[in-house]
C-alpha cells in the first residue's frame, strides 16, 4: 500500500497582521507552518501505514524554505519527502495557481507511482479555496470523496465517510484514488521542534519543474489561468462599544442600546 | 461561436442570488441554467435564476458522481461557449468546480461574493483569503469557473415561457463514465441524516465559545435564546473539539456564514475564521471576561464580564421586558 500525502507550507493565519498603513497582510512576519487540515491528512496517512504497514510519501509544491515543513512531515512518521520547487519571478517564488499546483503535484505523483490513495487537506489554511484534491482527480482520471471524516482502508478499497451540507454519506472507493479529510477526522500527534532539527535535509528531495517535465512558461505569472491581482481589509466598522461596570447597570445600558438600534422591539 | 454564461442548478436552491452575481459581470450574454436531472423540483431551481435558456446535461441522471458531472458540464460548457459557470458553494460542487476546471483550463475559484469583466479574457473575482482577514481579487482567465453561495429555496418558481423547452446535451459520454462507476454511495443512514438548523435565516442568533466552562452550562445560553427567540450557534472549537453541539451550528470559515439582524456573541474570543461567519450581522453584542479579546473590535456592543454573571441577568431582563 502506497500512501501520497500532499501538504502545504502556509503562514500560520491566526497570527497573521495586516499592514497598518497599507492594509497589506505581512506575510513574512507570519511563522510557518503545515496547513491544518493537511496535518490531518498527513496524520491519518501514518495512522494508516501503523496498522499495515503501507509507505507514506509526502509532497509539497513550495518555496526553498518549506523544507522545513516537510522535515516535520518525515518526524510525524513519512518515509519520504518530496519538495517541488516552482519557478521564480523577479526573484520571487511564483504564487502558483491550483490548477498550477495540480500539475506539478500529478508530475511529482507519476515519479513516485505506482500509488494507492492520495490523501489532501480538504482546504488550505491560507487560500481556503478546496480545488487541488479535485483537479488532482480530474488530471490522473481517478476518483475522489471530498470533506472527509473518517477512513478505513484495506490493500484495494477505502471506506470513506463524510458529511455534506448536513448529510452524511459513505463511499467505497476502488483505489488509486482521491480523498481529501476535515480537522475532525483525527487529533494530529504532537512533533517536538528537536524531532524536526533530527530529521536530515538528505532526507527531503527537492525537485524543480523542470526536472519534472512540467513547462516552466506555463507557471509564469502571467500564464497563469487564476492570479491574485490585489487585497485589501475584509472587516467592516463597528461601534465598539465597551460596556463596563456593575453588571446590572451594564445589561440595562445594553438593553437601552439594543433598542435604540432597533435590535429589539 | 455562440458565447454565454452557465448556471449549474439543483434541486432546492435559489439560485437568484448568483444569477444576479453572473449578470453584473457578464450583462448582455445569454444565461444558461445547466440541470443535472430534468425533474420538477430541479427545474424550479434553475426558474430562480430566470435563464434564457434550460439544458439538461448528462442522460438526464442525478450525475451523483464528480468526474461525471465535470464530465458532462464540461462538454456542455464548449458546446454553449460558456465564458462562465457558476456552481453552488456546496461540498459536491466543489468537486465538480475543481474538476471541471481542471478540464476547461481557465481560471477557477471559489465561493466568489463578487464578479466584474476585466481585462480582455479575464474575469475579475472578489473572494476571502487568509482566515478572512482580507478581500482580494483574482484574476480568472475565460473560461471561469466558479462557486457561489447559495441559500435554499422558495418552492414552486415559474420558468420564463422562453426557457421552457428542454434539451439534451450529451447522453452518450456521461453514460460511458456512469459504467466504470468505481464509486459506490451506500444508502445515507435515515438517522445521520439530519437538516441542518437554519441559522442562515434565523433573525437572532446566540452564539457560544469556548468562555463556557461544562456542556451542562449550554442551559444557560438556551435560556437566554428562549427569551431572545433566537437560534443557538457556536465556534468551531464547541462544534470540533467538544462536540458539544453539532456541526450545523457552527459559525465561522468552516461553519456558516449568517447575517442576523442580531448576534450575540457570549463567552468567544473573536478569532478570524470565528468572525468571517458572522461579521455581517445587524448589530453584533459580544461579552466576554477578557476586555482584550478581539471580539469587542468586531461587536457594537461589548459587555466585560463573566458570562455566568452576566447571562443570567441579561436572561431574566430580557424576560421582564417581554
Amino acid at each position: 500500500l502506497h500512501i501520497i500525502c500532499c501538504l502545504k507550507h502556509v503562514p500560520d493565519t491566526t497570527e497573521l497582521r495586516l499592514d497598518p498603513e497599507t492594509g497589506r497582510p505581512l506575510l513574512e512576519y507570519a511563522p510557518p507552518k503545515i496547513s491544518d487540515y493537511d496535518r490531518n491528512a498527513l496524520d491519518e496517512g501514518v495512522r494508516v501505514k501503523e496498522g499495515s504497514g503501507a509507505t507514506v510519501t509526502v509532497l509539497s509544491v513550495g518555496p526553498q524554505e518549506a523544507v522545513r515543513t516537510l522535515k516535520e512531515a518525515v518526524a510525524a512518521g513519512a518515509d519520504r519527502a518530496i519538495l517541488v520547487i516552482p519557478p521564480r519571478s523577479d526573484s520571487e517564488p511564483v504564487d502558483v495557481d491550483p490548477t498550477g499546483t495540480a500539475r506539478l503535484l500529478v508530475a511529482a505523483i507519476r515519479r513516485v507511482a505506482p500509488f494507492d490513495l492520495v490523501l489532501c487537506g480538504d482546504v488550505s489554511e491560507d487560500r481556503y479555496q478546496g480545488l487541488v484534491p479535485g483537479m488532482l482527480a480530474a488530471a490522473l482520471g481517478i476518483p475522489q470523496v471530498s470533506a472527509a471524516t473518517r477512513l478505513e482502508v484495506t490493500e484495494e478499497a477505502a471506506t470513506v465517510t463524510r458529511v455534506a451540507d448536513a448529510v452524511v454519506e459513505t463511499y467505497r472507493l476502488r483505489f488509486p484514488a482521491v480523498v481529501s479529510v476535515t480537522r475532525t477526522i483525527n487529533t494530529p500527534r504532537m512533533v517536538t521542534t528537536l524531532q524536526v532539527i533530527r530529521v536530515p535535509t538528505s532526507r527531503i528531495t527537492m525537485v524543480s519543474a523542470a526536472e519534472l517535465g512540467v513547462d516552466e512558461a506555463g507557471l509564469a505569472p502571467g500564464a497563469l489561468a487564476t492570479r491574485v491581482l490585489a487585497t485589501r481589509p475584509a472587516a467592516t466598522p463597528r461601534r465598539n462599544k465597551v460596556l463596563t461596570g456593575e453588571p446590572d447597570a451594564t445589561i440595562g445600558q445594553l438593553v437601552a442600546a439594543l433598542k435604540e438600534t432597533g435590535a429589539l422591539p | 461561436v455562440t458565447r454565454s454564461v452557465a448556471i449549474v442548478a439543483e434541486a432546492g436552491l435559489d439560485l437568484e442570488p448568483a444569477a444576479a452575481i453572473v449578470r453584473q459581470a457578464t450583462g448582455g450574454l445569454p444565461v444558461v441554467a445547466f440541470l443535472p436531472d430534468g425533474g420538477d423540483a430541479s427545474l424550479a431551481a434553475a426558474a430562480s435564476a430566470k435563464p434564457d435558456r434550460v439544458v439538461v446535461i448528462g442522460d438526464g441522471t442525478a450525475l451523483p458522481l464528480a468526474e461525471t458531472a465535470a464530465a458532462a458540464l464540461e462538454a456542455a460548457c464548449r458546446q454553449e461557449g460558456a465564458e462562465l459557470v457558476v456552481l453552488p458553494a456546496a461540498v459536491r460542487w466543489r468537486e465538480v468546480a475543481a474538476q471541471l476546471g481542471f478540464r476547461l483550463g481557465g481560471g477557477c475559484t471559489t465561493e466568489v461574493l463578487e464578479l466584474r469583466r476585466g481585462e480582455a479574457g479575464t474575469l475579475l473575482a472578489d473572494r476571502l483569503l487568509y482566515g478572512g482577514l482580507v478581500v482580494a481579487t483574482l484574476a480568472l482567465r475565460i473560461p471561469a469557473v466558479v462557486t457561489v453561495a447559495v441559500p435554499a429555496t422558495v418552492e414552486g418558481a415559474i420558468l420564463p415561457e422562453r426557457a421552457s423547452a428542454l434539451e439534451a446535451a450529451t447522453p452518450e459520454a456521461s453514460k460511458r463514465l456512469l459504467d466504470r462507476r468505481q464509486l459506490e454511495p451506500e444508502a445515507a443512514e435515515g438517522e445521520a441524516a439530519e437538516r441542518a438548523a437554519d441559522l442562515s435565516t434565523a433573525g437572532r442568533i446566540v452564539a457560544v465559545g469556548r468562555g463556557l466552562r461544562r456542556q451542562e452550562d449550554l442551559s444557560l445560553i438556551e435560556g437566554l435564546a428562549a427569551v431572545l427567540g433566537a437560534e443557538i450557534a457556536c465556534t468551531r472549537p464547541i462544534a470540533e473539539d467538544l462536540e458539544w453541539l453539532p456541526e450545523e451550528r457552527k459559525v465561522g470559515l468552516s461553519g456558516r456564514v449568517v447575517k442576523p439582524a442580531l448576534y450575540m456573541a457570549v463567552g468567544i474570543s473573536g478569532a478570524i475564521q470565528h468572525l468571517v461567519g458572522m461579521r455581517d450581522s445587524g448589530v453584533i453584542v459580544a461579552i466576554n471576561s477578557d476586555p482584550r479579546a478581539p471580539i469587542f473590535q468586531a461587536a457594537d456592543f461589548g459587555v466585560v464580564g463573566d458570562l455566568y454573571e452576566v447571562v443570567p441577568r441579561l436572561t431574566a431582563a430580557l424576560a421582564a421586558e417581554a
